[in-house]
């Protein structure tokens, strides 16, 4: 009787255990994460290792891969052009960057007092981000066209300009593929910033008025600090997302005229489906990750803006 | 002492008069920052809606109408009629969904469980979903291109479904996760009290508790379906087969732009996310606010 009595409770104790931990760590739990992860690792990690794998091979197509060594790696490297694209690629992002938190700080800090038509006015200035970069590269390519585009009948009635201007020239097209990324991904930094500011403790800056402090005082010795944090990780983010970007350049531009605008996303891009040369684009996209996850190491290293995503991390 | 009063009053007076002038040096600037930046991002919305509105013979006059004088549905019924824009949108509605579904489900089911249940290298979690979202899509589109070759899955649509889901799984799933930090496992606890099961609990307390998680996730999977163009570009190679992007992307090709087509074509394309965005306003905030709390 006790005996079995003892037994069915033991069996009870070990089905309990196993019903619901495994070790230390829950069952059930890990049961409902494995599709997420099984997901992963299909989708992104064996692509991952098969890209990597592919940058060891040579063939043109995908078929006849045979493997070659670290020869795509020195054909790359050894390529100006190769060179070249990585050079236009940091200057493509950083100018972006640049222009995006600057009018995004400041369209922020507008946005964050109180204006008339606040809710219409956000609603305007947020659209930009939704709207697909196809249709962003369509409206710009008809806004800047050389002939009737909108732009230059606007900038001569102004008298900014004499005579109509051709935007997508090779001195000028740079140009034209960051500020339409601005317009498209600024919003990124107004609503990141934005949210932030509204967290700010009012108090604070009650305090600073009545020791006296001015506007840009208050900006410096209140604002910035709170906002610094949150700055620095958009900064992160925003540089490699802007250095990864194919989209904008390759609808509005193809990378020319003349590699004006090649980054080192469109150089792999030629690579593979202009050449059909996988490994060669496989070896220069395997550089790309290297340069991203050492651009982002020395960021975490020298700005530790991980303590913004810890505080999400919650 | 009464001009000694009149005097601090005065100063008074000047000092308040010399704020009023700050704080309306200050209110000036606000208004031309919001006034510049309404400017540079409505301008060019403005312009698509209008040039896709102006009858064909009109939109590439010059001097351009800058409030047109004849507005004409035309270039949408042909956009409707004449071209394959019907069949790149039936395409575009099925990569979407399949996006939003996949991302939707998996990342709640992941989110809650990263939540409430103890998983061996949790922290690991949370630094390769980082990680996965700065990955560039062009790094997967190689490998992913041959891997669907050999798969015989080119020029199917589910090719484009997965390798964008890829791109969406790892930031809805740690924002689910920041979303179920937030509902009070007390909620649950109650629940269970009164007699509902684990699985009960879930789909009655936690999930719709964790509704403007789930929204905020659905418009990203959605921003994200609806606007790639890379993965269509590459795997969807017959007329038949484009989505929305890469077909608006044939109207700018050629050497005869068809600006009518390529306008409306944007603005029917923009039309959709611009509806979330007005109708999901606060769940965006919500979901900006939780990312950046």
């Amino acid at each position: 009787m006790s005996t079995q009595n003892d037994i069915t409770n033991w069996i009870r104790t070990r089905t309990d255990r196993l019903d619901s931990r495994f070790g230390e760590y829950d069952l059930a739990g890990m049961g409902m994460l494995a599709p997420v992860v099984a997901f992963f690792v299909v989708v992104s990690v064996v692509p991952i290792l098969y890209g990597i794998w592919l940058s060891f091979q040579t063939g043109t197509g995908a078929v006849d891969l045979s493997y070659t060594g670290v020869a795509n790696y020195v054909e790359v490297l050894q390529d100006p052009m190769f060179w070249s694209s990585a050079w236009r690629g940091v200057i493509f992002a950083v100018y972006s960057v640049v222009l995006q938190l600057g009018i995004g700080v400041a369209i922020a800090l507008a946005l964050n007092q109180r204006i008339k038509f606040a809710n219409i006015t956000r609603a305007i200035i947020f659209l930009p981000y939704m709207i697909p970069t196809i249709a962003v590269a369509a409206m710009f390519k008809w806004i800047l066209q050389n002939r009737v585009g909108v732009l230059n009948y606007i900038l001569i009635e102004l008298g900014l300009i004499a005579q109509r201007m051709t935007f997508f020239t090779e001195a000028l097209a740079m140009h034209t593929v960051v500020w339409a990324s601005t317009w498209k991904w600024t919003v990124f930094v107004i609503l990141l910033v934005l949210a932030r500011l509204q967290s700010i403790d009012p108090t604070l800056y009650e305090a600073a008025r009545t020791n006296g402090a001015s506007m840009f005082r208050q900006f410096m010795d209140v604002t910035l600090p709170q906002i610094k944090s949150i700055l620095l990780l958009i900064v992160l983010l925003r540089t490699i997302w802007q250095f990864s970007k194919f989209e904008m350049i390759f609808l509005l531009t193809q990378g020319g005229p003349f590699d004006a605008t090649t980054t080192l996303v469109i150089y792999a891009y030629d690579y593979a489906f202009g050449d059909l040369s996988f490994g060669l684009a496989s070896a220069t996209t395997t550089l790309l990750f290297i340069l991203l996850i050492g651009f982002a190491v020395v960021y975490f290293g020298v700005f530790s803006p991980e303590e913004e995503v810890e505080v999400t991390d919650g | 002492m009464s001009t000694a009063d009149s005097l601090g009053a005065r100063i008074g007076n000047l000092f308040s008069l010399e704020d009023k002038g700050i704080y309306s040096l200050h209110r000036l600037a606000v208004y031309v920052v919001v006034g510049l930046g309404l400017a540079f991002f409505g301008f060019p919305i403005y312009w698509m809606v209008i040039s896709s509105l102006k009858p064909r013979e009109l939109i590439t006059a010059y001097p351009p109408e800058l409030i047109p004088s004849t507005v004409t549905f035309a270039n949408y019924e042909q956009l409707f009629f004449e071209t394959a824009y019907i069949t790149w949108l039936t395409n575009s509605l099925i990569v979407t969904g399949g996006v939003i579904v996949l991302s939707v489900g998996l990342s709640t089911l992941a989110g809650y469980a990263l939540t409430r249940y103890r998983i061996p290298y949790k922290k690991w979690f949370a630094a390769v979903f980082i990680l996965a979202y700065m990955f560039p899509p062009i790094t997967l589109g190689v490998p992913y291109f041959i891997i669907f070759l050999r798969l015989g899955l080119i020029n199917k649509l589910p090719a484009v479904m997965l390798g964008t889901t890829a791109f969406t799984l790892p930031f809805c799933t740690w924002l689910m996760w920041q979303f179920f930090q937030t509902v009070p496992l007390s909620l649950e606890e109650a629940a269970w009290a009164s007699g509902a099961s684990r699985l009960r609990g879930i789909f009655e307390v936690a999930i719709p508790s964790a509704a403007p998680g789930i929204v905020a996730v659905t418009i990203y999977s959605f921003a994200l379906g609806w606007n790639n163009f890379l993965f269509a570009f590459i795997f969807l190679q017959t007329p038949e087969q484009q989505v929305l992007t890469t077909g608006i992307n044939s109207f700018m090709q050629g050497s005869q732009v068809l600006w009518s087509n390529l306008m409306a074509g944007a603005a029917v394309l923009s039309l959709p996310p611009i509806i979330l965005v007005l109708v999901l306003n606060r769940y965006i905030m919500a979901g900006f606010a939780v990312q950046a709390n």
